[in-house]
């Protein structure tokens, strides 16, 4: 700190900012000052960032990271040792880092594993490669090396790093490679890891893509939580999806800016109907919020300008485990009815039961009038 | 006909409000949701309609639970209609209803705990929607079914004795 010409009140300063720009609970600022402390001085925690099935939108997000920045993360406060998109080095020399981190977890260097997409499981994982495995192939009359799969890369780095972080829905939860999930075979992260190492910690970050705040916030956490940085060792607190409460612990519907219409009735119905001030809620065109959980109604995205519903496009429910395959059509809402092969809205549920009570109701009418030959003797008085 | 229909005035007069505050309750309910109506246009009138809802859900469950007083307590001897236990069922059945209302336009009232229990907000919600097409049918199955089971079936009102 001194080194860096800063105080020790401007530090602290800096934690409490960092602490509350994640969103991190106040209690967490003396173990975030430690924590940026130790990285700030010595023994940057060294992190591997790899990348399978996905479009690299989590990394381009985690860019986005403003405070800390990314820079001042990547470099100062974390040793990434291997990111494709963000490293310099290329081929043989960026493999060694992997390996170079890998070396010094056996010895006392722990290394946070974070995964980027979903694993490929099909055709022996061919589906995504990186890197030289052992052994030689022949093409085209040619042998080369045997490429590395995604999945031989998670088999070697999974059991040795301290956590593994699923960073985005796809890695997460498979998202969409998942939702068609026989093509390649796309498996979740933590399921994947589960079959490598039973025991290890997979921390999942959900989103299409992750919000930078939860990406960092949820390594901060991780880090704390494991004992890898001073502070103390604390209980990360994970929900049944193994994600971090403090980012997915409250539902979009209840703080969204558009629940008052919602509890009011008052439904956009029509596209064309995009009246800024009336704001009305979107449960009718697909929006998902009313099942997601997650914090982008008080987060916002972009440095907090905007999120998708404050934007006028309904949520898509993309921090949820359910995304995509259970939860597209994306503008269709949300299934009232959900039987066996049967998913459909209240709407048409209730139509489809008149159908059938008018249609029930007409038969017997018609038999009784065609049944009945005499007419009936009429009544008087008492009878209704 | 030996047996006549004999209806006691009470229970006409409060199956006439049950009828009538149902329908309301239906109609209010169903501005909400629009599946046949457009709803109304403004948060103020659209706030209104939903208070129109809740004073007469109160009116339909309470309507309801004397109805149910009437016919398995008082239970006067002169009265024989058909199809009574239907429409007791359907008085019984109104007050689940009701409660289910009562949670969607008070979802933080008393019944917070009957939110949560049918699993949140929207749930409920989506929850009600169903009740009010559920109340809809069955009411209009049982007025089809109490027609068709009465002397003047398949007309519509009575003939009277000089025709």
């Amino acid at each position: 700190m001194t080194g860096k010409s800063v105080t020790r009140r401007q530090f602290l300063r800096h934690a409490g900012a960092t602490a509350a720009m994640l969103g991190l609970s106040e209690a967490l600022i003396p173990q975030l000052a430690g924590a940026l402390q130790q990285l700030a001085t010595s023994g940057k925690p060294a992190v591997i960032w790899i990348q399978g099935q996905s479009c690299t939108g989590c990394s381009v997000s985690f860019l986005n990271s403003n405070y800390p920045s990314v820079a001042d993360l990547v470099i100062n406060k974390l040793s990434v040792r291997y990111h494709p998109t963000l490293m310099a080095g290329t081929g043989r020399t960026a493999v060694q880092a992997i390996e170079d981190t890998v070396a010094g977890a056996g010895e006392g260097q722990p290394f946070v594993l974070v995964a980027e997409g979903p694993v490929p499981t099909a055709e022996d994982g061919h589906y995504c490669t990186f890197g030289l495995g052992d052994g030689t192939k022949t093409v085209m009359d040619k042998t080369v090396p045997n490429d590395k799969t995604y999945a031989q890369w998670l088999d070697e780095l999974a059991p040795a790093a301290a956590a593994v972080i699923a960073n985005g829905n796809c890695a997460a939860f498979g998202g969409i490679p998942g939702a068609n999930a026989k093509t390649t075979g796309a498996t979740a992260i933590s399921e994947y890891v589960k079959k490598v190492d039973a025991k290890k910690t997979v921390i999942n970050v959900g989103g299409c893509p992750s919000h930078p705040d939860w990406f960092v916030g949820t390594v901060m956490e991780a880090l704390i939580s494991l004992g890898l940085l001073p502070g103390g060792k604390g209980r990360l607190s994970l929900d049944k999806y193994g994600r971090s409460r403090t980012f997915f612990g409250q539902l979009i519907h209840e703080n969204c800016e558009r629940r008052p219409a919602f509890d009011a009735g008052l439904f956009l119905q029509d596209w064309n109907q995009q009246d800024p001030d009336m704001k009305l809620c979107m449960f009718k065109k697909g929006c998902k919020g009313p099942v997601t959980y997650a914090d982008c109604c008080v987060r916002r995205w972009n440095s907090k300008v905007s999120w998708c519903v404050g934007a006028g496009a309904p949520c898509h429910g993309c921090a949820e485990p359910t995304f995509y395959q259970e939860l597209a059509p994306l503008y269709e809402p949300l299934a009232n009815v959900s039987l066996p092969g049967v998913s459909t809205s209240a709407d048409i549920a209730g139509w489809v039961a008149a159908g059938a009570t008018a249609v029930g109701i007409g038969a017997h009418y018609l038999y009784k009038q065609l049944g009945e030959k005499e007419p009936k003797e009429s009544s008087e008085g008492g009878e209704r | 006909m030996e047996e006549k229909n004999r209806v006691p005035g009470p229970v006409r007069s409060m199956y006439a409000v049950y009828l009538g505050a149902l329908a309301l309750v239906l109609y209010s309910g169903f501005c909400r949701f629009h599946p046949f109506v457009s709803g109304w246009r403004y948060p103020w009138s659209m706030e209104l309609m939903n208070l129109f809802n809740f004073v007469m859900g109160w009116v339909l469950v309470l309507t309801a639970v004397v109805y149910l007083y009437y016919a398995l307590v008082v239970r006067p001897v002169e009265w024989k209609e058909p199809l009574g236990v239907f429409r007791i069922a359907i008085a019984a059945l109104t007050v689940p209803f009701f409660l289910v209302l009562f949670a969607t336009c008070r979802p933080r009232g008393w019944l917070n705990g009957l939110v949560n229990l049918l699993g949140g907000p929207i749930r409920l919600f989506k929850t009600y929607e169903l009740a009010l097409w559920f109340m809809l049918l069955l009411n209009v199955i049982y007025v089809y079914a109490r027609w068709a089971s009465s002397e003047r079936f398949p007309r519509l009102f009575a003939v009277k004795k000089s025709e």
